[in-house]
């Protein structure tokens, strides 16, 4: 659901027989977060064995800002680690500039997911960047993907 | 959808989205006019289909509202080529007049309507069910389930439309709509259509009421039809047997088969699954549920499979319980879900509830809720803004300066900060609302907001009651030259069209003035200093004033490359006071450690938030610099 600077989530479900469109809370195996109030939000849908995957990104809502100000990007992930330790925060801000573009910062989390779940072939995930994306942002998705992909070897 | 899917061989299997699969479904039925209205979750089908429109020969254009897209459809398709309108529920209501005449002269081709309900709601005024129009219009609705059936479900509602003669209704839900799965492909398939126009009075002249009771009969009699006409489409289906029947259509299906999984339940409960939701499968649902002890009804919106559900069983003397909506066992509110479906299984069955329902290891947390704010840029912001400070110059309490809106964006002017809408209606209704405001006595001025798509749609009419009747109101259209709000449409003021066709521009200008008000001002509300001035000058004036709030939607621009500029908070200088914040509610400014920062890659360069930083602390920056 496309709200432009709302609260947006997506159901994914990869599977040999998958029918309903959404899960319930607590059945997420991975909750990938692009912000990170936005992932406490949501974190109710992580399950037991589950992994939470969020940039270090903060971008307060409208209210948030008014009512905490003091508030910063680390008392977000701290709140989200605490509830739920199985929890990666990546600088997919710093990656994805380095990749070229900061809006390349869903391909960081795309590459950091695979790197861990090794659930999709990285082939395959290239082919659909370059089959969906003009040129420029073709290379700096891969890029950005690449240094999502290596991180958590290089951080753990 | 890319190129490549549009035209790829049967048998291919690619994942798409339901309105996709429509428009792909489209394709595979040689449709050659698709009209409609944008509207969430409908936009998509045109949306796909408008690139290729030349390469397909299909006309495929936004029309100025739903009904109007819809008679071009029934002319066309009367005319003999097949045809399908698209929009969102409340689209069905401003077409509902002609849908009705529409069952009485029938069709030659193929005409399909398709009408997206969204449960939730998501994005849409109201809980609409649309189903309630199939069985007022008397018109055939189908439902499918997912992608894949979304696509033969529109080629099936041709086949059908063409057997009966009858406009045929293709029902989805937001689920529907935007879920994304697996589609196969089909043969795309070239038919026969030469354009005629048939001349039969008796058919198409409704003002002859002998005729029309003829063709009331008609209709009926074709209705009488439908269930055996569809049999060969497998359109509804069962699977299982027990006690426990389960009724339920569209994504609701999903939700039930795949509880009843995690239940371990799917060989003892029978499911059925209604394809054709109007007119009601009698035989098909007593056939099924002849040997039933109890039934649960799961279905999105209001309880209508219930109610044809208790019909037939009565009819055939069956008294069993049914359970649904109605019980209290399906909540007659918002969307539905497992859990939703689990509970009201469990409730029926001999299931231990708290193994199945307790099982979030993280509570729901607390966190202040993000309503979608005007984009960074947002002209709509300067001009709720130049109203506000207008009405406060002028010594007016803003509590007592009523502001009727309208559909589409600006309304989220409603939200703080901006806090400058008291209501948001139906389309076109922020006018006529106004008008009644003023009629009614209320003896301050009163002022009505309505975008520019709004306008064309629903607009113009309210404007020339309210200068034909002379109240006193002021009107502002705020144009931002796109249907913005729902992906960037196009409207009536465009050179041409996102099909490539070209276009005759015609300038709310030019209507209004057309339309003679008392006052027409047409300003940019970039120029906040001129919009707060033009508005102190004019709202105590008497007669219908106009203030056309003309510049281009921020995002577009940006789109452009028009911005030379971003701004940054100097963050030495800020003092945290968020007045920027405050002022504005521009979704680029946050709070962050006490001190204000600029999102860099969402600032569109508006520079409203530096005119209101008491500390000069907010900065423009060259482009290409870093702050």
């Amino acid at each position: 659901m496309a709200q432009r600077y709302g609260s947006v989530m997506g159901f994914i479900r990869i599977g040999i027989s998958v029918k309903s469109p959404l899960f319930d809370p607590g059945e997420a195996d991975y909750i990938l977060g692009l912000e990170l109030t936005e992932t406490l939000r949501r974190l109710h849908y992580i399950s037991n064995n589950g992994l939470v995957i969020a940039a270090d990104e903060y971008k307060p809502s409208y209210a948030q800002s008014v009512t905490h100000p003091s508030l910063k990007a680390e008392d977000i992930a701290w709140k989200i680690k605490s509830l739920w330790p199985k929890t990666i925060i990546i600088p997919a801000r710093r990656l994805a500039e380095k990749a070229g573009s900061i809006r390349a910062l869903n391909m960081v989390i795309l590459g950091t997911f695979n790197a861990l779940s090794n659930l999709l072939s990285t082939e395959g995930i290239k082919t659909a960047i370059r089959k969906v994306l003009p040129e420029q942002a073709t290379l700096i998705s891969i890029k950005a993907y690449e240094l999502g992909y290596l991180y958590p070897q290089q951080a753990l | 959808m890319l190129a490549h899917t549009i035209f790829a061989s049967p048998g291919v299997k690619v994942p798409l989205m339901g309105n996709e699969a429509i428009a792909r479904g489209l394709v595979e039925a040689d449709v050659r006019v698709l009209v409609g209205y944008p509207g969430t979750p409908s936009s998509e089908v045109i949306m796909t289909l408008q690139p290729y429109s030349r390469e397909l020969g299909i006309y495929v254009e936004w029309a100025v509202n739903e009904r109007v897209a819809f008679e071009i459809a029934l002319g066309a398709s009367i005319t003999g080529v097949r045809s399908m309108v698209t929009m969102k529920a409340p689209g069905l209501n401003v077409t509902s007049d002609p849908l009705l005449s529409a069952a009485y002269c029938g069709v030659e081709r193929g005409l399909v309507i398709l009408v997206a309900d969204d449960p939730g709601p998501h994005t849409t005024q109201t809980e609409q069910d649309s189903r309630w129009y199939a069985k007022l219009a008397k018109l055939p609705m189908i439902s499918p389930s997912n992608p894949q059936e979304a696509k033969e479900f529109t080629k099936i509602a041709f086949e059908i439309s063409e057997e009966l003669k009858l406009p045929v209704i293709l029902r989805t839900t937001t689920r529907v709509n935007h879920t994304v799965s697996d589609v196969v492909l089909g043969e795309i398939k070239k038919i026969q259509q030469e354009p005629k126009v048939p001349r039969d009075e008796p058919r198409f002249v409704r003002a002859g009421m002998l005729w029309n009771l003829e063709r009331h009969k008609w209709l009926n009699s074709r209705l009488q039809l439908v269930e055996d006409i569809i049999n060969k489409y497998s359109l509804n289906n069962s699977i299982g047997e027990g006690h426990l029947c389960i009724v339920t259509e569209g994504v609701a299906h999903d939700y039930v088969v795949e509880s009843l999984e995690e239940l371990g339940l799917l060989s003892e409960v029978k499911v059925i699954k209604l394809g054709l939701l109007y007119p009601t499968p009698r035989k098909f649902l007593l056939d099924n549920l002849a040997l039933c002890k109890s039934v649960l009804v799961v279905e999105e919106l209001d309880p209508y499979l219930e109610e044809q559900v208790k019909i037939v069983l009565y009819e055939n003397g069956i008294i069993i319980p049914i359970y649904g909506k109605t019980t209290g066992h399906i909540p007659l509110e918002g969307e539905l879900n497992k859990y939703i479906v689990k509970r009201a299984l469990t409730s029926l069955t001999k299931i231990n509830q708290i193994s199945l329902l307790e099982k979030t290891p993280v509570s729901s947390q607390d966190v202040p809720l993000r309503p979608p704010p005007l984009c960074p840029g947002c002209p709509h912001r300067f001009s709720f803004i130049a109203l506000k400070t207008a009405l406060l110059k002028k010594g007016y309490k803003l509590s007592e300066i009523p502001i009727f809106g309208d559909i589409g964006c600006y309304a989220l002017a409603v939200y703080p900060p901006i806090s400058m809408l008291w209501t948001e209606h139906s389309m076109g209704a922020s006018i006529s609302m106004a008008m009644g405001a003023k009629i009614a006595g209320y003896h301050k001025p009163v002022v009505a907001v309505i975008g520019d798509s709004t306008f064309y749609h629903a607009g113009i009419q309210p404007l020339l009651e309210a200068v034909n009747k002379g109240v006193d109101i002021l009107v502002m259209i705020l144009d931002n030259d796109v249907v913005a709000m729902t992906g960037h449409q196009s409207t009536p003021a465009w050179r041409m069209s996102e099909s490539g066709r070209v276009l005759r521009p015609i300038s709310i200008e030019s209507i209004v003035k057309a339309l003679n008000p008392d006052l027409v001002v047409t300003l940019d509300p970039y120029n906040l200093d001129e919009m707060i001035s033009a508005i102190i000058e004019i709202i105590d004036k008497p007669g219908v004033k106009v203030i056309i709030a003309k510049h281009t939607c921020a995002l577009l621009e940006r789109r452009r490359s028009i911005f030379e500029s971003k701004y940054y908070v100097e963050e030495s200088t800020c003092k945290g006071c968020k007045a920027c914040i405050i002022t504005t509610g521009c979704p680029a400014i946050i709070m962050e450690n006490n001190v204000a920062r600029i999102l860099i890659e969402d600032c569109n360069g508006c520079g409203l938030c530096s005119r209101y930083c008491p500390y000069k602390a907010i900065k423009p920056l060259v482009k290409g610099e870093k702050p």
